[in-house]
């Protein structure tokens, strides 16, 4: 993929990390249109071969975000393109230092005609006192598509630590052609064990990730995914409200989750793309 | 509040109002599947958790957002908060329930008590309009206070899922009786506070209770719609 790295103005005045990344369709492929990397957020891009389509890999190089921290993201697939954005490693929250505030994660994805975009972040794992305010929106324009995960750890469960504090409030918007078609918010104040072992709430799981797909066709995967799901080992559920296709799972650790979502991702982008290309590598370190 | 008020607020919301407010369970027909919920206190911990962090808090922000713009004849508030709440769907099978419920009320009440204000609002957008904002917009028009209408919104939400559990679990009728009893001073302090909310407060944090609603969907033997 060539980079040529464009400037632009910062995003914002007061922000830990900041990453602009586009795509556009060139001589039948996807290539880099536009990087703009401030503060402790920084994208490479390893070599990949058909049939992985064109990888990014974001990096938050300050190793993790605590309250009054800001990473503001933003990425566009141009028209025809087909790429996926993933993460280094597992987004860390710390405690807060104010023992109130909260990090901010503001994601801004865009997806034109004819796209197919995957946004395949690996998990954020709350430390106890973590707070994280995480907004995601999603702008889809005519048949673009785009697959989305998001999961949340709560606790480092190799330390066997158990969440007494923090909090957490997750919103995803999904516009279709400038359209809200979908939006979700879940706010946990305060985030703590006894809030997750509610049973209505988590049932005492511990770690919890959403899946999103979001096209014309959505409809065309729900029992390939409900199918999927059958192999999982912690509870979840798939449901789909066309053009949104969204999966829930609740596990009781980190480590099931991530295998489990590796399970359901590995299926519907198989089902998405004809071929079975794995997740990307870092998924699996 | 006018004489009406209190009377109408009964009528509308009222087990026996054609919104077919039976037919749904709100996702209690998987957890009852599951032995999540398996008992009266079971049943009331898990409405606990629906009144004040799920679809109890979801709809109780869009009641009293819609109540609001009504209240100050505020046409554009008003559409915003109809498509939010068209686009707030933690489920296909709730997505339905609510719409469904919230068209259902809507033409009952045009059909007995119209108004023309009901009916510009009605005509003014193309979402459908989901149940706690249409039960808002008719309170405000009726003049009923923000908190009484809540109230009983809240009420008639959490009856109705005792009335499936009681079904499905099954319960005697006074031990359901008692789980309304339990959870009458929550419901009256969540009204209230709910009155102080805006559309940024909007969530609905009960992910179990959500994925048991969509594995409702393909559960084999069912005798509720949600």
């Amino acid at each position: 993929m060539t980079n040529p790295a464009k400037t632009h103005p910062p995003l914002l005045q007061r922000s830990s990390g900041a990453v602009k990344l586009g795509f556009k369709h060139r001589d039948a492929r996807t290539v880099l249109d536009d990087l703009y990397q401030q503060g402790s957020a920084k994208v490479r891009f390893p070599n990949v071969a058909p049939p992985h389509p064109p990888e990014a890999v974001l990096i938050n190089t300050s190793g993790g975000l605590t309250d009054g921290d800001v990473l503001e993201m933003h990425i566009r697939w141009g028209a025809r393109t087909h790429a996926r954005v993933t993460g280094q490693a597992a987004e860390r929250i710390y405690q807060a230092r104010s023992g109130a505030g909260a990090a901010r994660i503001t994601t801004h994805l865009h997806v034109e005609e004819g796209a197919l975009a995957e946004w395949l972040p690996q998990e954020t794992i709350f430390f106890d006192g973590g707070g994280l305010t995480r907004e995601t929106t999603i702008n889809l324009h005519g048949s673009g598509r785009l697959l989305a995960c998001e999961a949340m750890v709560f606790g480092r469960m190799a330390m066997g630590e158990v969440m007494t504090k923090g909090q957490v409030y997750e919103r995803w918007r999904v516009h279709v052609d400038d359209q809200l078609v979908w939006t979700d918010a879940l706010r946990m104040d305060p985030l703590d064990q006894g809030r997750l072992d509610r049973g209505a709430i988590a049932g005492g799981a511990r770690a919890l990730a959403t899946i999103l797909y979001v096209g014309e066709d959505a409809a065309n995967y729900i029992d390939a995914v409900r199918a999927e799901l059958e192999n999982v080992s912690c509870f979840a559920g798939a449901t789909c409200m066309a053009p949104v296709l969204l999966i829930r799972l609740a596990a009781n650790d980190g480590a099931v989750l991530r295998k489990d979502m590796i399970t359901v991702l590995e299926g519907l982008t198989r089902d998405l793309l004809g071929c079975a290309p794995g997740l990307p590598r870092v998924w699996h370190c | 509040m006018p004489e009406s008020a209190l009377i109408r607020l009964m009528t509308w919301l009222s087990p026996s109002f054609p919104v077919g407010a039976f037919s749904y369970s709100h996702g209690l027909e998987y957890a009852v599947e599951a032995e999540m919920v398996v008992d009266a206190v079971t049943l009331e911990s898990w409405l606990e958790d629906i009144l004040l962090h799920g679809s109890g808090r979801a709809d109780a922000i869009l009641f009293a957002a819609s109540w609001r713009a009504c209240k100050s004849s505020n046409d554009k508030a008003w559409q915003n908060v109809v498509e939010l709440g068209h686009a707030f769907a933690p489920s296909a099978e709730l997505a339905m329930e609510t719409r469904n419920q919230g068209a259902a009320f809507l033409k009952a009440v045009r059909e007995t008590w119209p108004t023309e204000n009901l009916q510009r609002l009605e005509n003014a957008g193309h979402r459908k309009i989901v149940y706690p904002i249409a039960v808002g917009a008719v309170c405000a028009i009726h003049d009923i206070a923000l908190a009484k209408g809540l109230t009983a919104y809240l009420h008639g939400f959490i009856a109705n899922i005792v009335s499936a559990g009681v079904r499905l679990i099954p319960l005697g009728q006074s031990e359901g009786l008692r789980v309304i009893a339990n959870l009458e001073a929550r419901i009256l302090g969540h009204a209230v506070a709910m009155t102080d909310t805006t559309l940024d407060d909007l969530a609905s944090s009960t992910p179990l209770a959500d994925i048991c609603s969509m594995r409702h969907e393909t559960q084999a033997t069912r005798i509720f719609r949600s």
